[in-house]
């Protein structure tokens, strides 16, 4: 957070509104220029847990988070459209939770 | 006495025995978790301290005289763990000047003082994005000041320094070699991976708990190989092994180079000699990230991923001991005293 | 005339700890302002017209940030409304049916008249359960995912609707790759093993209506021979909570000689082990109910207690379980506006056991309100023309309240039931409402400025989209 600005955005919206005003929209994907390439985005081999399980292991649903491969994921942004991004927006995101399997209704994730 | 207490203890009096210059190895292993490293002692596998570390971690290194181990966390800073006094000693921060830098891939240099970092970096100028090249930087452990730097490839994840750290492989999509003996660091020679079609994730590098090779697995539509590194020669080596690839993300040799050990879903046995899959079995529980094997190869680890620590029997490949970590973790490193 | 022309928005300053915190009535956006920048504000608010080009610095980069912020808008820029939303385009996302509109408690405070809804004690049929389903799953448009919600009455008195409805949403929504979320709110006394099985497997959440201690909890939910249900319930419970994939949550209702007690209660349940607690002023379905001015005042205060606890938690990075502000935290984070007050009638209706739609499921019953039924569908003119008599007119007496995009009219039930039935002046609840909203901003601008509030916003987000 911004110290020291007068008028400083609180919530998402305000946030918005100020970013629309100062043009900044390019932050988040300045990691993805550049030619595509690995780290940033993953082969669908080495990601158990998350798009299909055919193992007999929970989770059993499909794109559900899964308790063994959590915060693996979001910290390094391997799947950001489903958990917080570690690298940009919430890089503090697994202090809430940092044992999953434990304590995951704290997450409410569902 | 709290049970912190008395596990302080227990690692001052591991440590004092240490001095006495016990003629057998024995292994303390580092759980690599997220904002905490635990320490367990090998010989009753059991988790011995806490240590509080912010962030979550990604990349660890001992230092040469096995005082320190340096962990990067959220990609972007570096603690310094003192192993005798069981606490972040310092920490630096890759990011300045409006800069944000994030690591991937750590080595420390052997003058101690500083490490070569793998970075990409980005800032913001006027309100548009800008990224700049990844570089392998030498940098300053005190203040994280850059020292010197080279561009290299995008997509680098892990680097390996080889004879005596005079040049240092960037591994990514393939393997560079960059000359780091003279003032100015040079690219001198590139290891094809990309167009052999090889895939691979060398997110845990555990090149000093593997003797000084640096190993990892990788895939190409047909088969899994093992890639290996020698630190000592330089020369990097390559094994295809027979039959359908199984999945791992990490593995390790046992100490007598017989074996290959692979984690992911499973817990998969290789044998070398034969260069095949010798055993594949679910591990209860699921996914970990993390293997590691005891010094003396009668045990072997898997950890990380989730929050459990799970003991085979090298022999039986029966488990021995569940441990249920504070946290989740990373991955699982082993120093030998 | 130049673009740097402006006006003021509507806003208000609330303070938080003496600091400064300023709500933008139109967009909902919340900022924090420096004593120089709220001083500044207050010095040109006088001012109806600023041209910036004429205004000196450092005042004019203070009123430029302001103009950034949207608290003052460009005189020639167009003025932006909310969209107005027509019944029958928003694709259903939630069908509430009413299982079973019987009950085998009696309630003091049961707006539903002992579960029957003022009519003959009547279970809705299996075969039209799975009739009600397909409508919701014919009628979400291009949602993936939709939820069915089995209410009463006492719904575990109709297992056999909830399982046959349960089934065909599993089937139907398969066939059409959609997925049904599953709720249920209960008395608890009824659960048994089979049951409880039957929750779990399909990962329903459930709500369990319990009102606190058993001396709180008894009075005001005994069974038909007077008896309190307590015990009833509480000896049921472990076995729901054990294991459950989803989470469970204890919905409380307190009449208003109980407001002050909202604290205990609220202790003694998530004690009980509930994963959520929400606690409810009562409706006044009787005029015994309507609270007095210092009974809304014990209210407010004790929920001001649990914010405040909230905020002491979240700063240790726990969660305290307490529903009501999550909800009015997850809303303020993303600064969601609103254009009418509920999803009733739009995206969401109630389905009562004998097959009729109504836009909610608190309005199920009132002839007044029937907007229809599963063969005809839902009559759009009636949806507009029921909601429409009820709130003639509330746009004006709403349009010079700062809390109008958060609140945007209330209750539909609540107002017909004050207002229509009761005889009372509009706006008697408002009082409270601003209340609360009041405190949520405040607890919000605390938890944010202390950086507590980043570990949960994504939860937060999540829940205000639900």
């Amino acid at each position: 957070m911004k110290k020291n600005r007068p008028i400083q955005a609180l919530n998402e919206k305000a946030r918005a509104i100020q970013s629309l005003a100062e043009g900044e929209q390019a932050t988040v994907e300045a990691l993805q220029e550049g030619p595509p390439a690995m780290p940033v985005g993953c082969t669908t081999i080495f990601d158990t847990g998350w798009e299909t399980n055919p193992r007999p292991t929970y989770p059993v649903g499909n794109c559900q988070s899964s308790a063994k491969d959590f915060h693996g994921c979001a910290g390094d942004c391997w799947w950001p459209a489903q958990v917080p991004d570690g690298l940009t927006n919430h890089e503090d995101f697994d202090k809430q939770c940092p044992n999953v399997a434990r304590d995951w209704r704290v997450l409410k994730y569902d | 006495m709290s049970s912190k207490t008395t596990r302080l203890l227990a690692v001052a009096v591991l440590l004092m025995g240490m001095n006495a210059g016990n003629a057998f190895a024995k292994d303390m292993f580092y759980y690599i978790g997220y904002g905490m490293v635990q320490v367990i002692d090998g010989d009753k596998d059991a988790i011995v301290a806490d240590i509080p570390v912010d962030g979550w971690l990604r990349e660890s290194d001992f230092s040469a005289d096995r005082q320190f181990l340096y962990v990067t966390a959220k990609r972007h800073l570096i603690h310094k763990i003192d192993l005798g006094e069981q606490r972040v000693v310092s920490t630096i921060d890759v990011s300045s000047d409006g800069w944000d830098r994030f690591i991937y891939g750590f080595d420390l240099a052997p003058d101690g003082k500083s490490a070569f970092v793998n970075l990409v970096s980005r800032s913001t100028q006027k309100g548009q994005a800008v990224a700049a090249a990844p570089v392998l930087a030498q940098i300053d452990l005190e203040d994280g000041r850059i020292l010197r730097s080279i561009e290299v490839p995008w997509g680098s994840v892990a680097l390996v320094s080889v004879n005596n750290a005079s040049s240092i492989y960037v591994i990514g999509k393939d393997i560079v070699r960059v000359d780091v003996s003279a003032e100015e660091m040079k690219l001198v020679d590139t290891f094809p991976m990309f167009d052999k079609q090889w895939n691979i994730l060398p997110l845990w590098d555990n090149t000093r708990d593997n003797g000084g090779v640096f190993m990892a697995n990788y895939y190409t539509p047909e088969f899994m190989g093992l890639l290996s590194i020698d630190t000592g020669s330089g020369e990097i080596s390559d094994i295809r092994l027979d039959g359908a690839p199984v999945f791992a993300y990490s593995v390790i040799r046992s100490p007598d180079k017989k074996k290959v050990y692979a984690v992911m879903d499973e817990l998969i046995v290789i044998d070398l000699e034969s260069r095949s899959y010798e055993a594949v079995l679910p591990i209860p529980g699921g996914t970990h990230y993390a293997i590691n094997v005891s010094s003396d190869g009668g045990k072997v680890y898997v950890s990380g991923g989730g929050s459990t620590t799970i003991v085979y029997d090298a022999k039986s490949l029966k488990p021995i001991k569940v441990l249920q970590m504070e946290v989740d973790g990373m991955d699982f490193r082993r120093l030998p005293f | 005339m130049t673009d740097n022309l402006l006006c003021w928005a509507d806003y208000r300053v609330i303070r938080n700890a003496g600091e400064p915190v300023l709500f933008a009535v139109e967009d909902a956006s919340l900022f924090a302002l420096s004593e120089e920048a709220h001083e500044t504000l207050c010095r040109w608010r006088r001012c109806e017209f600023i041209d910036l080009d004429e205004i000196p610095l450092p005042d004019q980069e203070l009123l430029a940030g302001l103009r950034d912020a949207r608290v003052l808008l460009p005189v020639s820029g167009e003025q932006q409304l909310l969209p107005r939303l027509e019944p029958g385009t928003v694709p259903l996302s939630t069908l509430v049916l009413e299982v079973a509109q019987d009950c085998n408690l009696r309630c003091t405070y049961c707006y539903a008249e002992a579960g029957t809804y003022g009519a003959a004690p009547c279970l809705l049929a299996p075969d039209t359960a799975r009739e009600a389903v397909r409508y919701l799953l014919d009628q979400s448009g291009d949602r993936e995912q939709v939820t069915l919600v089995f209410f009463g009455g006492e719904p575990l008195l109709n297992m056999q609707a909830v399982r046959a409805a349960t089934r065909e949403a599993i089937s139907y929504g398969g066939e059409l790759g959609k997925r049904v979320q599953f709720s249920l709110t209960t008395n608890g006394t009824l659960l048994n093993a089979g049951i409880v099985n039957f929750l779990h497997e399909h990962r329903v959440s459930v709500a369990v209506s319990l009102d606190g201690p058993r001396h709180v909890h008894d009075r005001n939910r005994p069974d038909a021979l007077g008896n309190g249900s307590y015990d009833a319930v509480v000896s049921r419970l472990g076995m729901l909570l054990e294991d459950s994939p989803a989470p469970v949550a204890a919905r409380v209702t307190l009449a208003p000689d109980q407001w002050h007690r909202v604290v205990e209660v609220f202790d003694h349940l998530v004690g009980l082990g509930f994963h959520e607690v929400g606690i409810a002023p009562v409706s006044p379905v009787t005029t015994a109910l309507l609270p007095t001015p210092a009974e809304e005042t014990a209210l407010l205060s004790s929920f001001r207690v649990l914010a405040r606890r909230f905020v002491d938690e979240a700063k240790k990075g726990r969660i305290l379980p307490f529903a009501n502000i999550l909800d009015v935290l997850g809303r303020l984070h993303l600064g969601q506006t609103k254009s009418v007050s509920c999803g009733a009638g739009f995206g969401y209706l109630a389905l009562d056991a004998k097959g009729s739609l109504f836009p909610c499921h608190r309005l199920a019953g009132e002839a007044d309100f029937c907007v229809g039924n599963l063969t005809g569908g839902i009559d759009t003119d009636r949806i507009n023309s029921c909601l429409g008599s009820l709130n003639r007119g509330r746009d004006q007496s709403c349009s010079g309240c700062w809390a109008r995009t958060l609140c945007a009219g209330g209750c539909h039930y609540e107002n017909n039931l004050r207002e229509n039935q009761l005889g009372l002046p509009r706006g008697t609840s408002c009082g409270f409402i601003r209340g609360w909203l009041d405190l949520g901003i405040k607890t919000y601008a605390e938890l944010r400025t202390d950086g507590a509030i980043e570990a949960m916003s994504r939860r937060l987000a999540q829940r205000a989209q639900c």
